[in-house]
């Protein structure tokens, strides 16, 4: 099992490699770069340029270098912590995304636990409960869940916010809290606003995966070992979770590794809708510009991100499931 | 028998399937008698209520499945007989039997054991639901236990995988996880079925041993009558839910009555008769399971068939001392 995760750690060098060549290409793709484009709207302007300030970032970032240049000395840079600097925000791309790229995680990360703790129960009591009121009411929500697009979700969690409680739901922190230190009340704050970015995002997800469960669930419930744990005379609750709910996990734990994914993007377009301080708008904002280090920096960590939250479920898998051959 | 002490009565029993496309009446009137020490052997062709049978003695038949009549009168050990049917499903007194009083092997032995737990722990849980045994004292059991049944290697068996054992050795750890709580009756559902030839006689002789040195009674379930004549003291025959024939072993093996039973043993390879002939099966299929009669359900496969046997279905009836069949022909010119 260890040796199985070096191996799988190892793997995934060559993956991130490649996905930061492609995009980092694919930044650069647009003719120009932003030093052009800053240039031409300037001059537009009529506004005075300082041609030595430009040439003299030019000449630091190589952008007058081939691309396999700029790239190797952006790999050389991020291996020594510095990530670039962001032309639009004129600040090093460390300083500009540290936060949000925690914020997303934080966000994803919670509408992932929150999905599974939601899909999990509803699931098995769906299940269980077969044909029953309760079944085809949660049957009921789950596809209104499911048809239900994130933003129209957002909107609609924002107006009733606004027109029944008279309280700005949007954003992440409260006005006094925005700009402040980390402190205790800080987080406080942040769990306050969490909830509705963490229900848009996850929504959908936990409609479909109750779904999943109840599927699952229903075809291990016929099978010859469920029967086999009730003649031993255990009681039901306790064959229950021991024997097939435990098997219908799987496919949800496998599942893993592309709803971990789905979260962090799927952040992304709710995050527009709820003003939220999250990498999206600002990953939308960096590729407009050609901001190219900003742009680089945000592909790279969410990927890692994507490919580490791989890993975890690939790794949790193996764990639960003894079928699954290491070798 | 009367000699013998009668361990479970049953009376009268109803399983029917109530589906979409109709109700399947999958056991019934079916009365029996289990002995204590004493093996009854079940036998006819698939689909004749055998498995249903045995689910409804542990009272698992899962929906749409319902017992919709008769009684199953347990006599155990402490004195005074409960009626199984009447027992709540999923209540303390029947869960106290299960797995404890009466083990069921199921008919699939790899079906029957989840791939997600070594076969020790799947074992442990019948053990800790009965005994007050400890995790390692009913580790060092379980070890004992496969031991007994025959498994090589017992202590490294005992924490590996159902996949990871042969279809011999999963029968084994089922039989060993079936007879863990010292049960009274053991319910062996087709236990030789799925396995090949030296495999079956194995685990054949091994259900001998059990019989003789466990204080044990036997439900012994086959489609395969030679296999069931090997083992059992009765042999009862089911035909479409019900029974058909019943008698002792030897007898219904050496001149079956009920020409079902005749059908069934025509069937059966000869052992030691050298030339491979060509196996006789009984003409005509399995009656439509949603198809009612009012006459005897063998009648359109049947060589001795008269008028009389679709007026009206035949009961189970004396014929000879200690023989009894449903079939009016017979039991006419019994008498
Ligand atoms: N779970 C079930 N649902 C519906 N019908 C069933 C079920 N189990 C058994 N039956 C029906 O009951 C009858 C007896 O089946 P069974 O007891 O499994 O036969 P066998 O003698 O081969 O063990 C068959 O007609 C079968 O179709
Ligand atoms: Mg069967």
């Amino acid at each position: 099992m260890i040796n199985y995760i070096i191996r799988r750690i190892f793997y995934m060098i060559p993956t991130l490699i490649i996905i930061s060549m492609i995009s980092f290409t694919v930044i650069q793709l647009p003719p120009g770069d932003y030093l052009t484009t800053k240039i031409a709207q300037l001059q537009a302007q009529d506004e005075l340029i300082n041609v030595d300030l430009i040439e003299a970032l030019r000449e630091e970032y190589g952008l007058d270098k081939p691309i396999y240049v700029q790239y190797g000395k952006w790999v050389w840079n991020i291996l020594h912590g510095d990530f670039g600097y962001s032309w639009e925000w004129q600040r090093p791309v460390e300083e500009v995304i540290g936060e949000r790229i925690l914020l997303t995680a934080i966000i994803s990360f919670s509408a992932t636990f929150m999905i599974y703790l939601v899909a999990i129960p509803v699931g098995i009591f769906s299940a269980t409960h077969k044909y029953s009121v309760g079944d085809y009411l949660v049957t009921f929500v789950a596809f209104v869940g499911l048809a239900l697009p994130n933003f129209l979700l957002a909107l609609l969690l924002l107006f009733l916010g606004y027109a029944l409680f008279d309280v700005s739901l949007s954003g992440l922190f409260s006005a006094e809290f925005a700009n402040a230190p980390w402190s205790a009340a800080k987080v406080g704050d942040l769990l306050k606003h969490l909830w509705i970015p963490v229900i848009v995002v996850g929504t959908t997800s936990t409609a479909g995966r109750i779904r999943v469960m109840r599927g699952n669930l229903l075809d291990e419930l016929n099978k010859p070992y469920v029967m086999a744990a009730r003649a031993k005379g255990l009681s039901e609750v306790k064959l229950l979770l021991k024997y097939p709910v435990r098997t219908a996990l799987n496919p949800l734990i496998s599942g893993l590794s592309v709803l971990l994914p789905q979260m962090i993007s799927g952040a992304t377009i709710t995050a527009v809708v709820l003003g939220l301080p999250t990498t999206g708008p600002m990953l939308l904002g960096a590729l407009r510009s050609q901001d190219v280090y900003l742009a680089g920096a945000f592909i790279l960590l969410l990927s890692t991100l994507t490919v580490i939250s791989t890993l975890l479920s690939d790794i949790l898998l193996a764990w639960s499931d003894p079928r699954i051959q290491y070798e | 028998m009367s000699d013998r002490s009668i361990l479970l009565e049953i009376r009268n029993l109803d399983v029917n399937f109530f589906l979409d496309e109709g109700t399947v009446e999958a056991v019934q009137d079916v009365s029996l008698d289990v002995f204590q020490n004493y093996t009854l052997g079940i036998v006819g062709e698939s689909g004749c209520g055998k498995s249903v049978l045995s689910q409804a003695i542990m009272r698992i038949v899962p929906p749409p499945g319902k017992i919709t009549g008769g009684e199953m009168v347990y006599h155990g050990g402490n004195a005074h007989s409960i009626d199984l049917v009447k027992l709540d499903e999923k209540g303390k007194a029947i869960r106290s039997i299960r797995g404890n009083e009466i083990g069921l092997i199921l008919q699939e032995p790899m079906a029957a054991l989840s791939p997600l737990y070594t076969v020790g722990d799947q074992i442990q849980d019948v053990l800790r639901q009965h005994s007050s045994m400890s995790k390692p004292e009913a580790k060092a059991y379980i070890v004992e236990l496969l031991d007994q049944v025959g498994i090589p290697k017992p202590d490294i068996h005992v924490d590996q995988y159902p996949f990871e054992l042969s279809g011999g050795l999963r029968q084994r750890v089922v039989i060993a996880m079936a007879i863990a709580c010292k049960p009274k009756l053991l319910i062996a559902d087709e236990p030789t079925t799925a396995l090949d030839v030296t495999i079956q006689a194995q685990i054949l002789r091994l259900f001998q041993e059990l019989k003789e040195t466990l204080d044990i009674s036997i439900i012994f379930i086959s489609h395969d009558l030679a296999v069931i004549s090997e083992i059992a003291d009765e042999i009862v025959v089911m035909y479409n839910g019900r029974i058909v024939e019943e008698g002792p072993a030897r007898k219904v093996f050496s001149e079956p009555l009920h020409p079902y039973t005749i059908g069934l043993l025509k069937s059966v390879p000869k052992l030691g008769e050298g030339s491979r002939e060509r196996l006789t099966t009984i003409e005509g299929t399995v009656p439509d399971p949603f198809m009612k009669s009012e006459g005897c359900a063998f009648y359109p496969r049947c060589s001795i068939r008269e008028e009389q046997c679709t007026l009206e279905c035949p009961a189970l009836a004396e014929v000879e001392r200690g023989r009894k069949a449903a079939c009016l022909p017979i039991q006419s010119s019994s008498r």
